[in-house]
């Protein structure tokens, strides 16, 4: 296993497992450990956790609760009520969310709670006063309507949330308008569509610094990204059917997006989850063409050939990791 | 997170070490292998065992099937890996040794439980090879997965014979001790691959029993592992002073389920330790768990309202009784 010496090695945080560590190679003494980890522990923002955890938990339970009320109550209930209950709902979350400011964590679950109420208000609209209305519209409109929330909350999982809502009525908008559009032209759609919310998010985040925090919302575009890339670039190096230039486009997509982001999260904005993420969709569209043209027309000896091609991808894609981590390192950056 | 730095100059400040020792525990620092973040590590073990499966299909279609095939070459396999140490030769055969090792350990176990007909059997004598290849084969990702072999074993056994579903019980006690072994008491880091395995384990575990049997054996199991965790974090403190928490831990316990306290006391271990992984499992577990939980309440859909809105209720008060009981302290 390739091994080398972490320069920031002081600066990465102090854990039980380093100490432990410390004192298993003889560099503290059983008293010393003991009092470090005692220092450690002191060090835990014990009520910082406790609050968070209890705060989310309680507030989610009370969500669910009065969600279970108005569901076995629903039948029962007139239009007019149910508007209302939920027209309530909203308002009170956002006056509570107002009124504690939006930089604190209740006020923003809140507002993502309010978020999340404005679409169950629109599918009560849509049941009660059936119009016969494309499925997308409702996404797209409550998009568009908890937008100016997310932008002024700047809160990471409600701009996860608004993102996911967008991403349904573009998936629906396509099946519903362009249903003879090849299989590969929608994954590219929304493909394109995640390359334009990431360059969003890192713009945003290089002029906010909470936003900047959240990186598992980058993380979590590009995965949807790549996977929605994938699909194209699978059927472009594994033909099973006609190909289309969808499927052209997308592979080519698909190249420009793991080169532009390997960039990317390299030099300008290192994080190596993503780098990660870049690597194993890499392995897999290597993998499925190596598998795809070999496997089907050899005798089982290739089996073996093929399980030391997938070691050698995978270390190879490690090797290149961890020499992008050592680049990081130097730079004087984190990687944990 | 208190860095590494300011741990070590907080030490030597209180002349708990000397200069002498901060350096010395730099130029370890300076010194140390480090592989990368769990991330990394959990790549090399993927494309090991993506790699095992073809091995594995390989080595069947060579040997025609035969079981006492699959042992002979299931030896084969960890025997040349063990003897050949390659660990240090190299990223390649590392993850093929890795691959070899998963795949011999598969052909052992489907070759014992074939020869002797007994699933039990099979689990024993799997433990043994993956207690052994844990002793001689220091690679994290050999001796995370080793462990789960036999304990899938197990549960197989139990699952075979019907009303035996109270031994989970006893594999949860066993696993729960591997935990208390690896992250407790004085330190063993080479047990701590065995440590997260039996996480695992145990979320597996609980989900089983949440499902399929008595739950109170294995409640009152994680409420006395909670309360000496609660202690041995405090050592020194009067029983007076740990009683509180310990009746919320039993109140707790007697409120919900197993994957619940596993969620929390996870958390509180993640946290302890600096720990962030197991930090994220422990909260993916308590939404899980909880969901579950209440999801399988047998009651109506109203009365599971007022439940569910009573105890956030109670959990939103419990938060403003601490943060009125000592506000503004975070640390």
């Amino acid at each position: 296993m390739e091994r080398f010496v972490t320069e920031t090695g002081p600066a990465r945080p102090a854990t039980q497992d380093w100490l432990d560590e410390l004192r298993a190679e003889g560099v503290l003494t059983t008293a010393q450990w003991r009092v470090a980890g005692e220092r450690l522990r002191a060090s835990v923002p014990w009520r910082q956790t406790a609050d968070r955890l209890l705060g989310v938990t309680g507030a989610s339970l009370v969500l669910t609760g009065i969600v279970y009320f108005f569901a076995y109550n629903w039948r029962a209930m007139p239009p007019l009520a149910k508007f209302a209950v939920i027209d309530l709902a909203i308002v009170l979350a956002v006056v509570v969310a107002l009124r504690r400011g939006l930089d604190d964590l209740i006020a923003r679950l809140c507002a993502l709670s309010a978020a999340v109420l404005v679409g169950v208000f629109l599918g009560v609209l849509g049941q009660v006063y059936q119009s016969g209305a494309s499925a997308w519209l409702l996404f797209a409109a409550w998009a568009a309507l908890i937008t100016p929330w997310a932008v002024l909350v700047r809160f990471a999982p409600l701009w996860a949330l608004w993102l996911g809502v967008a991403d349904l009525a573009l998936v629906l908008y396509m099946s519903d308008r362009w249903p003879a559009l090849p299989h590969s032209a929608p994954f590219l759609v929304l493909g394109a569509w995640h390359a334009f919310a990431l360059l969003v998010r890192e713009r945003a985040a290089a002029n906010d610094r909470a936003m900047a925090g959240e990186t598992w919302l980058r993380q979590a575009i590009l995965a949807v990204l790549l996977g929605a890339l994938m699909v194209p670039a699978l059927v472009f190096v594994a033909p099973e059917r006609t190909v289309y230039v969808w499927d052209d486009l997308g592979f080519l997509a698909w190249v420009a997006a793991c080169g532009l982001a390997w960039w990317w999260f390299l030099g300008r904005s290192p994080d190596l989850f993503s780098l990660c993420q870049v690597a194993l969709s890499v392995c897999f569209v290597l993998l499925y063409t190596i598998g795809f043209h070999i496997l089907p027309k050899s005798d089982f000896g290739m089996l073996f050939v093929f399980a030391l091609i997938v070691v050698a991808t995978f270390s190879g894609a490690a090797f290149v990791l961890r020499g992008a981590m050592r680049t990081m390192l130097a730079r004087g950056g984190s990687v944990e | 997170m208190i860095t590494r730095l300011a741990l070590l100059d907080a030490l030597e400040a209180d002349g708990t070490i000397d200069a002498a020792g901060r350096q010395a525990a730099i130029d370890h620092d300076a010194r140390a292998v480090y592989d990368g973040p769990w991330y990394l590590k959990a790549l090399s073990v993927f494309g090991a065992w993506v790699a095992a499966l073809f091995l594995l299909v390989w080595v069947m279609l060579l040997t025609g099937y035969k079981s006492y095939g699959f042992v002979i070459w299931g030896a084969i396999l960890l025997a040349a890996v063990v003897l050949a140490r390659p660990a240090r030769r190299g990223l390649f055969v590392a993850q093929m040794a890795l691959a070899a090792c998963v795949c011999g350990q598969l052909m052992l176990a489907y070759g014992f439980c074939e020869m002797s007909r007994s699933l039990i059997q099979g689990a024993a004598a799997t433990a043994v090879v993956a207690v052994a290849l844990y002793a001689q084969y220091p690679d994290a990702g050999v001796r995370f997965l080793s462990p789960l072999l036999p304990f899938s074993l197990a549960l197989a056994a139990v699952f075979d014979n019907r009303g035996a579903e109270s031994a989970l019980h006893f594999i949860a006690a066993v696993e729960l001790g591997f935990v208390a072994l690896a992250f407790t008491g004085p330190p063993r880091p080479a047990l701590r691959p065995l440590g997260a395995s039996a996480v695992l384990a145990l979320a597996v575990l609980f989900g089983l029993i949440q499902h399929h049997a008595a739950q109170w054996p294995s409640l009152v199991l994680m409420a006395a592992a909670l309360c000496w965790f609660c202690a041995a974090l405090t050592p020194g403190r009067p029983l007076a002073a740990q009683l509180p928490a310990w009746v919320a831990i039993a109140a707790l316990a007697a409120l919900s389920t197993p994957g619940v306290l596993l969620g929390i006391g996870l958390v509180a271990l993640g946290v302890v330790r600096g720990n962030r992984p197991f930090i994220a499992c422990g909260c993916l577990f308590l939404v899980l768990f909880l969901s579950w939980f209440y999801y399988q309440l047998e009651l109506t859909l109203a009365v599971k309202s007022w439940i569910l809105i009573a105890s956030g209720g109670a959990l939103l008060v419990f938060r403003s009784v601490l943060l009125a009981a000592r506000p503004g302290d975070t640390a």
